[in-house]
């Protein structure tokens, strides 16, 4: 398996404040890896420098995607080579529905319907997109549209967060739908460690103090 | 019914025949080519009424030299709401009037399709000078939708239209009003709505098109207890447009309530959103709103709510806010791949957003297009 992402020696700032420094990861195809960590470690900008979201400035490192540096790539470009983001706080816009966006992101409308269903999301999907969702459908909404857009790398930002019973569950057969697929890889931010109980992760990495400080290959026992 | 379809067949191909240059524009201004499906149509060019039919028993559509015939001057009605003397273009309109569609909906018709009146100009520096009465009879309801547009090859042009509209006891009147003019194109609109006890007058009002000058500030008079006036307006101002809509309330009865929501986008150019509310009566409620967006950089926008009462016993509020695109919801939609210019103009159109505007059915799809086209 050759690497899908390689980050080599990654720091980035915002607005002059170092968040990540001297960062190094690799991610094979088809790889799940967890990551956790202290809040304000570094893990959401992470994400955000991956995928060029933000104020975040790369000072130095590169950031190779296949075989492409994608360091200087708009964020469109990004995400049209298959890196997939599931925000965390996704913000609202009005007047733009969740399904006007899922029949651009993928023009097969046959499996919107059966994603919007997959997804109980038959009602999310004629509302404005983020707009009053509660903690589950916000998530639900995120990852559906993940289901539908191009993803080689899927980035989940805190899945597990302010999610009922009932919706982690979803969540997390939806996750190993996503990643089944096409050899695909993902990063999952989890602060409890919830999403473990349905998802099966190859590796964990601790990040402190925008580091990776410690890599393990049971995800349990770094939950732990 | 094989004859009525075929004289619906006719009246289509008359309407087509026309227009067949300027077929795309008129739809874009909600004017339907099929105008056997509307309760009734009239088409001025210039100054003259060159396409008339009237569909539905229910309401009486007639150019206005007609109908001054007719309803011999129509005293109650004719220039009462507006004064002549208020500016130079009013005057105008009075000194040298052209043409104008009068509609009115018979006592106690609910006429729900629309009937549809299109002021066109398709002639070089032509001042269209336009006086329209509308009424709605004692317990009817009436929908209209009236398209103001230009020929695309005219450069230069001007028009004044006086609109006085009258709604009686219990009565409701929709009043969508599209625009789409040229880049060189000066407007002077000139409305004022009365509204009796219980009625309810709603406006929508759009014009997200090029236009070189617009200034408009129309008037509504709640004169009657529960009466209700909602007014909801989409402008977008281009590099070199000078735009100022205002909207008047006057909550002269008890229980009077009126809500106004403009949204703006700035994308050049000038624009100026008034708004002023006067109570003066008990237990009136009353909101004011303005929301605007600039896209780019050159351009103006300023919001103007003013609030005026002199009763203890009332409610009156108003909201003005104007921001730029956020860069959380560009890069939201960036991140699925989708190009910035497309993640933008999502965003403007969202704001837009004409499905909350409860337009007459059918029009939203012509409007959807037409906004597609931003």
């Amino acid at each position: 398996m050759g690497n899908l992402l390689k980050i080599s020696n990654l720091s980035s700032s915002v607005e002059g404040k170092k968040i990540i420094s001297g960062l190094n990861l690799e991610i094979a195809s088809g790889e799940t890896i967890i990551l956790m960590g202290p809040n304000g470690s570094g893990k959401t900008s992470l994400f955000k420098t991956i995928l060029g979201v933000g104020n975040f400035r790369i000072n130095s490192g590169e950031i190779y995607f296949g075989n492409k540096k994608i360091n200087n790539l708009s964020i469109d470009q990004r995400a049209r080579l298959g890196i997939a983001l599931m925000f965390q706080k996704p913000p609202k816009i009005t007047g733009v529905t969740l399904l006007s966006l899922l029949k651009l992101l993928n023009s097969d409308e046959r499996k919107i319907k059966k994603q919007i269903k997959n997804f109980s999301a038959d009602k999310l999907a004629s509302r404005d997109l983020n707009s009053n969702f509660s903690g589950g459908e916000l998530k639900r909404s995120e990852l559906l549209q993940l289901s539908l857009q191009y993803g080689r790398l899927y980035l989940l930002d805190e899945p597990d967060s302010g999610v009922d019973l009932t919706n982690i569950k979803l969540i997390g057969k939806q996750i190993n739908e996503l990643t089944k697929e096409k050899n695909s890889s993902a990063i999952i931010i989890t602060h409890t460690g919830q999403i473990l109980d349905y998802v099966k992760a190859n590796k964990a990495y601790l990040m402190v103090d925008g580091q990776i400080a410690r890599a393990g290959e049971s995800p349990e026992k770094n939950v732990n | 019914m094989v004859k009525l379809q075929e004289r619906g067949n006719l009246q289509k191909k008359m309407l087509i025949d026309l227009f067949s240059g300027d077929k795309k524009k008129m739809r874009s201004v909600g004017m339907n080519f099929n105008p056997a499906k509307m309760a009734g149509s009239l088409f001025i060019q210039n100054k003259d009424p060159i396409f008339h039919l009237m569909s539905d028993p229910g309401v009486e559509v007639l150019d206005m030299k007609t109908a001054l015939k007719k309803y011999r001057g129509l005293k109650k009605y004719y220039w009462k709401l507006i004064d002549p003397k208020q500016d130079e273009y009013t005057g105008q309109v009075f000194k040298d009037f052209h043409q104008g569609y009068f509609i009115r909906a018979k006592s106690g018709q609910k006429v729900i399709v629309p009937v549809q009146a299109c002021l066109f100009i398709n002639q070089e520096k032509f001042s269209q000078n336009i006086h329209n009465i509308i009424i709605a009879e004692e317990g009817s309801e009436l929908n209209i939708v009236t398209g103001c547009l230009t020929a695309d090859y005219i450069k230069e042009a001007l028009h004044i239209g006086i609109t006085e509209m009258y709604v009686g006891k219990g009565a409701k009147l929709t009043f969508t009003m599209v625009h789409n003019w040229g880049e060189k194109i000066k407007v002077r609109p000139r409305t004022a709505t009365q509204v009796e006890k219980n009625g309810t007058f709603l406006s929508n009002y759009i014009c997200i098109k090029p236009v070189a000058d617009l200034q408009m500030s129309p008037g509504c008079y709640l004169k009657g207890e529960g009466s209700i006036a909602r007014y909801n307006s989409l402008l977008y101002s281009y590099p070199g447009s000078s735009i100022d809509v205002g909207t008047k309330v006057f909550l002269e009865a008890e229980k009077a309530r009126a809500e106004v929501l403009t949204k703006a986008i700035c994308s050049g150019g000038e624009i100026t959103v008034r708004g002023y509310m006067k109570g003066s009566a008990s237990k009136i409620k009353s909101h004011l709103d303005c929301k605007g967006l600039i896209t780019g950089r050159g351009g103006r926008m300023r919001a103007i709510p003013e609030l005026e009462a002199n009763m203890p016993d009332l409610d009156m509020t108003h909201e003005a806010a104007i921001g730029k695109i956020s860069a959380e919801q560009l890069e939201y939609l960036m991140a699925r791949g989708i190009s910035e210019k497309e993640s933008l103009s999502l965003i403007t159109k969202g704001f837009l957003d004409i499905s909350s505007m409860n337009l007459p059915s059918g029009l939203d799809r012509e409007l959807f297009d037409y906004l597609e086209a931003l």
